[in-house]
């Protein structure tokens, strides 16, 4: 996406040599998909070497795909052609999402997942029509409050949870809601019965607009086709007593003295 | 002077107590540690070891005191007291054990007479007070077992003469532990044993605690366990047979059932009866894909017990010649080290390998290019790279395994041998 604005892109850390370390400070500009990886690098090398950079948003689903997008091409002058861009690849994916919308319409949803993906994943569900019931993500600061609001305009009634999974809390609040499905790590929900997918997949692309409808169509196969998690919740093995199914999920969060 | 090691195969202690404790049935590892122990000793052995998850309690859903700044300076045993009755208040477990991390080992924390509190109350919480730093996922096997003889390992009850502890394979560092297990308990059984493995057939505290009553105990396994054996003999009147090695294939096993048979003296015939059913079972197959796989010279890399088990079958039963093997384990005991040489130099027909111990990858690395006629290395993942610098075969089998599924997948016994020359073609 970004070859389409005519940028160069020196994709780091992953697999980088020395030579591509090398050249992080010739960037003209600094763009990031991972809020918590990527922040304080991007705001280093703006105060080290003048490199300006764009907010960081995870480009998942097409709202924060066209936030990403238009917030890289900003830096360049180049809002126009990233408009044209935008415009013809919503031609393209709108009416494919639409036809994914009605597989998904209504269904309720529970994510747990790292602050970005979580809040991302939270906005995707939005584009195919599913309510928010409950969101488990680690962290909590301003900028997640920033999230929070805009999510709060979407999604009338839903459950946040700080937590970095804690699966006792988890387990005990999504039996509780028992959504229709379970977006993230799946190892304890999956033994509730209840269908789970992932954001995260490692060999396809979840971000960008075609990531939005692999995304959507898992999502819409998981749940027309459950009988994995059916069959394994028969025979599960998860580790709480009975009576902490019936407890209050918070009870062990205290205030700090 | 201290020794740097590249990759490592392992982790600390608490590695290999949880690894232990979460393949016992039911039972609660408390990790009185800073907050990154419980996903990182999870990542570093289960998730290193063929991908089984332990399914009660791994990683994030370890309970743990998650020790800060404050405890440190202040102190841990308040948030270890909230965090056991926590975990006792929600988990369904039978036993629950505290491990120690680094932190609570420096500033000394006495965890002893938290769980103390808990067990004067009548509920199963025990300290395992051997420190993270103490050593590495070996100790930590050792020192589980150490704990289960102190807290859990019932005296006086009665004998149960075929009644065997089978131990040695390591639950979540040997990727194969579960398959491995299962078949050399399978040949047991036949022999009209009953086997407590403590890590399979949701085996649980119940094995642990009359485990003192076995007639012997079998530890498959060429230098680990000495002082847990010698306890149990001396406590209880159990004697040990080492198997200094996983047996893998006929000879191997037959060998093995042969000693079994001897120490419990049981009868000679359906001893030489069960062996010669099982041989003839394995030969049937090998007799229908003669020459599947051609003639190779191959390296071995990986912890002893299965290097020795490989170096053996291969050498031995099917005529492939080896080249050097390398043993990763810290061994440290001269004894142990000439123990497993013997294992790999007493061949039948073949030359015997070069035998190296080595831990560091990047020396492990430089071994194997000495040797330019290796034609098909067998050993983890991390050997992955230089099969392919050299352009070689390679057959994942031994620690770290981070490219392979396993299930119950094994190459020991007899069964497990046919699997392993089905994956070396696979691997072709």
């Amino acid at each position: 996406m970004l070859g389409l604005l005519g940028l160069a892109c020196n994709y780091i850390p992953f697999y980088s040599s020395l030579e591509k370390i090398k050249r992080i400070p010739s960037a003209e500009a600094s763009t990031s998909i991972c809020k918590v990886f990527a922040d304080e690098f991007m705001k280093e090398l703006e105060e080290d070497y003048d490199i300006p950079f764009s907010h960081t948003v995870m480009p998942i689903g097409v709202r924060n795909t066209d936030k990403w997008f238009r917030g890289v091409a900003a830096l360049f002058g180049k809002e126009a052609e990233a408009e044209e861009y935008i415009k013809k690849e919503h031609e393209r994916v709108l009416p494919q999402i639409e036809k994914i919308k009605e597989r998904l319409q209504g269904k309720r949803v529970f994510i747990c997942g790292g602050t970005g993906r979580s809040f991302a994943a939270a906005a995707l569900i939005d584009d195919f029509g599913m309510e928010l019931v409950g969101l488990e993500t680690p962290t909590y600061d301003d900028d997640a409050q920033i999230d929070i609001d805009y999510l709060n305009e979407i999604h009338k009634d839903y459950i946040i949870d700080i937590a970095n999974m804690q699966p006792f809390e988890q387990v005990n609040i999504v039996n509780r809601l028992k959504p229709d499905v379970f977006i993230g790590v799946p190892s304890w929900s999956a033994r509730l019965g209840i269908p789970t997918t992932h954001v995260l997949d490692m060999k396809r692309p979840t971000m960008g607009y075609d990531g939005i409808l692999y995304l959507g169509n898992k999502i819409a196969d998981q749940i027309e086709n459950p009988g994995f998690n059916k069959k394994l919740a028969a025979h599960a093995r998860l580790p709480y007593k009975k009576s902490w199914y019936e407890s209050d999920p918070f009870k062990f969060i205290k205030p700090l003295e | 002077m201290s020794v740097v090691v590249e990759s490592p195969r392992g982790t600390c202690v608490l590695g290999g107590i949880s690894a232990v404790l979460s393949a016992v049935d039911k039972l609660c590892p408390i990790f009185h540690s800073g907050p990154g122990c419980c996903m990182q000793t999870t990542a570093g052995e289960a998730g290193q070891s063929g991908g089984k998850q332990p399914h009660f309690l791994s990683g994030v859903s370890l309970p743990s005191s998650n020790m800060l700044e404050r405890e440190v300076v202040f102190g841990g045993v308040d948030k270890l007291r909230s965090t056991i009755e926590g975990a006792v208040e929600i988990i369904d477990a039978d036993a629950y054990f505290v491990l120690t991390g680094c932190t609570a080992g420096i500033i000394g924390d006495d965890i002893k007479s938290v769980t103390s509190e808990f067990a004067e109350k009548g509920i199963r919480v025990y300290p395992i007070e051997t420190p993270g730093f103490a050593g590495d996922s070996y100790l930590g096997y050792e020192a589980a077992f150490k704990t289960f003889l102190t807290y859990l390992v019932e005296e006086d009850i009665p004998k149960q003469p075929n009644l065997v502890n089978l131990f040695g394979v390591m639950p979540y560092h040997d990727p194969f532990w579960s398959g491995n297990l299962e078949e050399l308990t399978r040949i047991l059984k036949k022999l009209g044993l009953k086997v407590n493995t403590f890590f399979t057939e949701h085996q649980g505290i119940e094995a642990i605690r009359t485990s003192s009553a076995a007639a012997l105990n079998i530890i498959v396994n060429p230098w680990l366990l000495k002082s847990a054996a010698a306890e149990y003999e001396e406590r209880f009147g159990v004697p040990a047979l080492r198997i200094p090695g996983i047996p893998f294939g006929a000879t191997d096993t037959s060998a093995f059932v042969r000693e079994v048979g001897e120490a419990l003296k049981l009868d000679r015939e359906l001893v030489e009866d069960i062996i010669a059913e099982e041989e003839d079972y394995i030969y049937s197959y090998l007799e229908t894909a003669i020459g599947a796989l051609s003639w190779k010279k191959f390296a071995v890399v990986g912890d002893s017990n299965t290097a020795i088990g490989v170096t053996r079958y291969l050498a031995n039963d099917y005529s492939f010649t080896p080249t050097v093997t390398i043993i990763t384990d810290p061994v440290f005991r001269t004894e142990d080290k000439e123990r497993i040489i013997r294992q790999l130099k007493e061949l039948e027909y073949a030359k015997p390998p070069e035998v190296v111990f080595e831990s560091d990858q990047y020396k492990i690395t430089e071994e194997l290019k000495k040797h330019g006629e290796i034609t098909l290395l067998l050993g983890s993942t991390n050997e992955r790279e230089i099969a392919l610098v050299k352009d070689i075969q390679c057959s994942v089998i031994s620690f770290p395994v981070t490219d392979r599924l396993i299930f119950n997948r094994t190459y020991a016994g007899y069964r497990g041998s046919l699997t392993f020359i089905e994956d070396l073609y696979d691997n072709l």
